[in-house]
C-alpha cells in the first residue's frame, strides 16, 4: 500500500520504534526532529499521514499544527501524554485527526493510521456505514443493530450519524454540539450532550456501563468504533 | 549636675560636645550615692526657723511650772521632725537655734547668754547627736522605699511586657510588642533592629517603616560588642543603644530616644530599660529557637518523608524493569530454542511490566500535582453510568479476573465533578479492590443518592482492613502491614482523597462483611427537580 509516514517527535528513541513498527506495517516513513524540520518536510514530500509530539523542543505541538493545516489536509494524529486534556482539545479542535496517548501499543496506533488513511481516500458517498452488528443507513435515516431496527429520536440520530462519519475517530465535545445542534456552545449545552449520549447508549449498547460502540474519551469527546475490529 | 543645652543640632556652641561613649557599669554607683543626699532647701530652713519659734512660744507661758531639763527636752521636737522631713543640714539647723533659744528665754538671767550656760554644751551635743541619727535613719528608710517602689515600677513593667509577649509565636510581633511596651513605658520613640542571616543588622519591618535615628555603624558595633551606647552628655544620653542580650549571645539591639529630643535617661530609667532589655532578649531567643526547633522538625519529617518515598520508589520502579530486562534478555537470547508459548508469556510480562509503570507514574504525577497545589478542576455535569463505563475501560486488564457488577439509581441526573480527576481516584480505589482480593471474586461498585451527597462504594472480598487502620490508609505513602508482600506505593488512596477533597467530598474505608474491605467516596450531589 505503500503510504508515507511522517513522523515528528524530538525523542529518536521513540522515532525509531515507530520506523520499526510502521515498516513492518508496509509504511514509508520520514523521520524529523524539530517542529521546523518537520514543517519542511511535510511541504517536501507531501505525507500521507503525519504523527505529530505535542511536546517538540523549538514549538508547540498546536503551532506545527497550524502552519501544516495553512497548507494541506493531511491527516495529523498527535502523540501526547496521559495529562493535558485540555491540550488535546484545542489541538483537535485546530483540526488534528486524532491522538494516542503515550505510553501507546502497536493496535492503537495502527487502529488510528487505518482510520485516518480511510477518511483520506473514502469520500464519506456511502449510503450506510456499518460499525460491527451496527449500521446506520445515511439515506433512510434508519439505524439498524443485529439487523433490527433501533428507534431514534432526530437529536439522537443526528449524534450518531455524526460519530458514524467519523468512525474510529474521535470527536470532541464541541465539533459534536456544533454538528448536531448548530448553534449550542459546550460551556452551556455540555451537559445536555451527556444526557444525549446516554439515551443514546441505552438504544444501541447492550450494556451501556461497559459501551461497546459509543466510548467516552475522559475530557475529550467521544469516539465510535467498530467492536469486532477491536 | 551639669546641664547640656537643647541645640544639639550646634554642638560646637556649648563647651559639652555630644559624644558616643559605651556605657561602662561604674555609672551606676555614682548615681546611687548621689541619690542619697537630699537638700530640703530654703523653704526647709524657714520652716524650722518657725517651728522653733512656735515651741518657744508654746513653752513661754507655763514656764514656771517646768524645769529647764524639761523645756530643752522639748526642743527636741523641731530637732527631730526637721531631720525627718529635710534631713541632715536641717536638723543640725534646728539643735543651733533650739539651744540658742533655750538658752536665751528659759536659763537664768533670761534675755542673756552667760559664760555659765557653757554646761548646756553638753544638751547641744545631745541635739546633735538625735538629729544626725534621725536624719540617717529616716533617710535610709526613705531610699529602701524608694528603691522598693523603684523595683516595684520595674516589676509591673516587666510583668506587663511578659505577658504581652509570653504566648507570641512569631519574631515579629515580639518586636511589635517590645516596641510598643518600651515606649509606652519610657514616653520616647522606640527602635529595635535584629541581625539578618548573614549578621548585618536589619530593621525590621517595624522600624523599616519609620526609619530610625541610628547610626548604622554604631548599631553595628552595638551588636558586636554586646555594649550599651549612649549619645549625648556622660550621666543623661539622649539616644541610647542597648544590646537585647542573653549570656553570651547578643539577639538584638534596641534603640531609644531622638536626637535633639531631650529624653534623658536617668539611672531609674536605665534600670528599667535593662531589665526590659533583658525580657525582650530572652524573648527575642526564645522565639528564635523555637523556630530553629521547628524548622529542625520540619527537616527531620521530611527527611523522613523523603527515605520512605526513596526506598518504596526505587523498588516500585526497580521491580517491573527488572521483570522487563530478564523477559527481554531472554528472549533475545533464546530466539531459537523458545517455544512459542514460553514466548508469548514473556512478552507478557514485559507488557505487564509496561502497564504497572505507567500507573505508578500516573499516581507520582498525580501526588506532584496535588501538592503543588496546582491542581485545578475543570467540574461539568458528568453522567455516572459514563464515568464507570470509562473507569471498567481503564482496567479492563487488571479486572479481567474479577466480576464487576455496578448499580446504579435510574435517573440520577448529572453529577457535577471533574471527569478526569473523578476517574482518576474511582480508578485507583477498584484497581486496589482487584490489587488486594484473590483472582475470581467479585467487586461491586455501588451508587447510592443520599442528597445532599452522591455515594460511591466499592466492595471486595479480598484480604480487608484492620478498623484501626482505616484512617491511616489515605496517608501518603502508608502500607498497612498485612499487605507488604503485595507491591504498592501507597499513594493511590492518598490521590484518591486529594481528588475527592477537592470536589468537597469525603472517603473512607471500613470491612466490608464477611471479608474484604468498602471504600465509600461521597460527593456533594443536587437530585434534579
Amino acid at each position: 500500500m505503500d503510504a508515507t509516514i511522517l513522523i515528528i517527535d524530538d525523542e529518536p528513541q521513540i522515532r525509531e520504534m515507530l520506523r520499526l513498527m510502521l515498516h513492518d506495517f508496509g509504511y514509508l516513513t520520514y523521520g524529523a526532529s524539530t517542529g521546523q524540520e518537520g514543517l519542511s518536510m511535510a511541504m517536501a514530500f507531501h505525507p500521507d499521514i503525519v504523527l505529530l509530539d505535542m511536546g517538540l523542543p523549538d514549538m508547540t505541538g498546536t503551532e506545527v499544527l497550524k502552519h501544516i493545516r495553512r497548507e494541506s489536509a493531511v491527516p495529523v494524529i498527535m502523540l501526547t501524554v496521559h495529562d493535558g486534556e485540555q491540550e488535546k482539545v484545542a489541538a483537535l479542535d485546530h483540526g488534528a485527526d486524532d491522538y494516542v496517548t503515550k505510553p501507546f501499543g502497536t493496535d492503537e496506533l495502527m487502529a488510528r493510521v487505518r482510520v485516518a488513511l480511510r477518511h483520506r481516500r473514502e469520500l464519506p458517498e456511502e449510503a450506510a456505514i456499518h460499525a460491527g452488528p451496527l449500521v446506520v443507513d445515511l439515506d433512510r435515516h434508519s439505524v439498524e443493530r443485529h439487523g433490527e431496527a433501533v428507534h431514534l429520536t432526530p437529536i439522537e440520530y443526528e449524534l450518531l450519524r455524526v460519530l458514524a462519519l467519523n468512525l474510529g475517530r474521535v470527536v470532541t465535545h464541541t465539533q459534536l454540539l456544533h454538528q448536531a445542534w448548530r448553534d449550542a456552545s459546550y460551556e452551556n449545552d455540555g451537559h445536555y450532550l451527556r444526557i444525549y449520549i446516554g439515551h443514546l447508549r441505552k438504544k444501541i449498547e447492550a450494556d451501556p456501563a461497559r459501551p461497546q460502540f459509543i466510548i467516552t474519551e475522559p475530557g475529550v469527546g467521544y469516539r465510535l468504533v467498530d467492536p469486532d475490529a477491536q | 549636675m551639669r546641664k547640656f543645652g537643647r541645640r544639639l543640632s550646634v554642638p560646637s556652641a556649648t563647651s559639652q560636645t555630644p559624644k558616643w561613649r559605651v556605657l561602662r557599669p561604674h555609672w551606676t554607683a555614682w548615681a546611687d550615692v548621689r541619690s542619697v543626699q537630699k537638700n530640703g532647701g530654703l523653704g526647709g530652713y524657714a520652716w524650722t526657723t518657725g517651728l522653733v519659734a512656735l515651741t518657744t512660744l508654746l513653752l513661754w507661758l507655763p514656764r514656771q511650772l517646768f524645769e529647764p531639763v524639761n523645756i530643752a527636752l522639748l526642743y527636741l521636737l523641731p530637732v527631730l521632725w526637721s531631720a525627718v522631713r529635710w534631713g541632715l543640714w536641717t536638723s543640725f539647723y534646728a539643735a543651733v537655734l533650739g539651744v540658742m533659744a533655750f538658752d536665751y528665754f528659759f536659763v537664768l538671767p533670761i534675755f542673756s547668754y552667760a559664760v555659765s550656760d557653757l554646761r548646756y554644751l553638753l544638751s547641744f551635743a545631745v541635739f546633735l547627736i538625735v538629729g544626725a541619727l534621725t536624719a540617717g535613719l529616716t533617710s535610709s528608710l526613705q531610699h529602701q522605699a524608694q528603691d522598693a517602689h523603684r523595683r516595684e515600677t520595674v516589676m509591673m513593667s516587666l510583668y506587663d511586657l511578659s505577658r504581652h509577649i509570653a504566648a507570641v509565636k512569631n519574631i515579629d510581633e515580639v518586636v511589635e510588642a517590645v516596641v510598643r511596651h518600651v515606649s509606652e513605658t519610657m514616653g520616647v520613640a522606640v527602635w529595635v533592629a535584629l541581625p539578618d542571616s548573614a549578621g548585618r543588622m536589619a530593621p525590621t519591618d517595624h522600624a523599616a517603616r519609620s526609619a530610625g535615628p541610628w547610626n548604622p555603624d554604631v548599631l553595628q558595633w552595638v551588636f558586636q560588642h554586646g555594649e550599651p551606647v549612649g549619645f549625648g552628655q556622660r550621666h543623661e544620653p539622649e539616644l541610647l543603644y542597648i544590646p537585647l542580650k542573653t549570656e553570651e549571645t547578643v539577639h538584638g539591639v534596641m534603640c531609644l530616644g531622638e536626637y535633639g529630643q531631650g529624653g534623658r535617661f536617668d539611672e531609674e530609667r536605665r534600670h528599667t530599660l535593662a531589665a526590659l532589655a533583658g525580657l525582650a532578649a530572652v524573648s527575642v531567643a526564645r522565639v528564635r529557637y523555637e523556630e530553629a526547633a521547628r524548622q529542625a522538625q520540619l527537616m527531620a519529617e521530611s527527611e523522613r518523608l523523603h527515605t520512605a518515598l526513596l526506598d518504596s520508589l526505587s523498588h516500585e520502579l526497580r521491580t517491573p524493569l527488572t521483570a522487563m530486562m530478564g523477559a527481554v534478555d531472554h528472549l533475545a537470547d533464546g530466539q531459537q530454542t523458545l517455544s512459542a508459548e514460553s514466548r508469548r508469556d514473556l512478552l507478557a510480562t514485559v507488557r505487564d511490566g509496561v502497564m504497572r509503570l505507567n500507573r505508578l507514574i500516573t499516581n507520582l504525577l498525580g501526588m506532584v500535582r496535588l501538592e503543588s497545589g496546582m491542581l485545578r478542576l475543570n467540574r461539568q455535569a458528568c453522567d455516572a453510568s459514563d464515568l464507570v463505563g470509562v473507569v471498567l475501560r481503564q482496567l479492563q486488564e487488571v479486572l479481567k479476573n474479577h466480576p464487576v457488577s455496578v448499580s446504579l439509581p435510574d435517573n440520577l441526573g448529572p453529577v457535577m465533578v471533574d471527569e478526569v480527576l473523578f476517574e482518576q481516584a474511582l480508578v485507583n480505589v477498584v484497581s486496589n479492590a482487584a490489587k488486594y482480593s484473590l483472582e475470581g471474586s467479585p467487586i461491586e461498585v455501588v451508587f447510592t443518592a443520599m442528597a445532599p451527597v452522591l455515594q460511591i462504594a466499592v466492595r471486595d472480598q479480598g484480604v480487608g482492613i484492620n478498623p484501626k487502620e482505616a484512617a491511616k490508609l489515605f496517608e501518603k505513602f502508608y502500607r498497612s502491614p498485612q499487605t507488604q508482600h503485595i507491591p504498592g506505593t501507597g499513594l493511590g488512596l492518598a490521590i484518591c482523597q486529594g481528588i475527592v477533597q477537592a470536589h468537597g467530598g469525603r472517603v473512607y474505608a471500613a470491612p466490608n462483611s464477611p471479608t474484604g474491605t468498602v471504600i465509600t467516596i461521597e460527593i456533594p450531589w443536587t437530585p434534579v427537580a
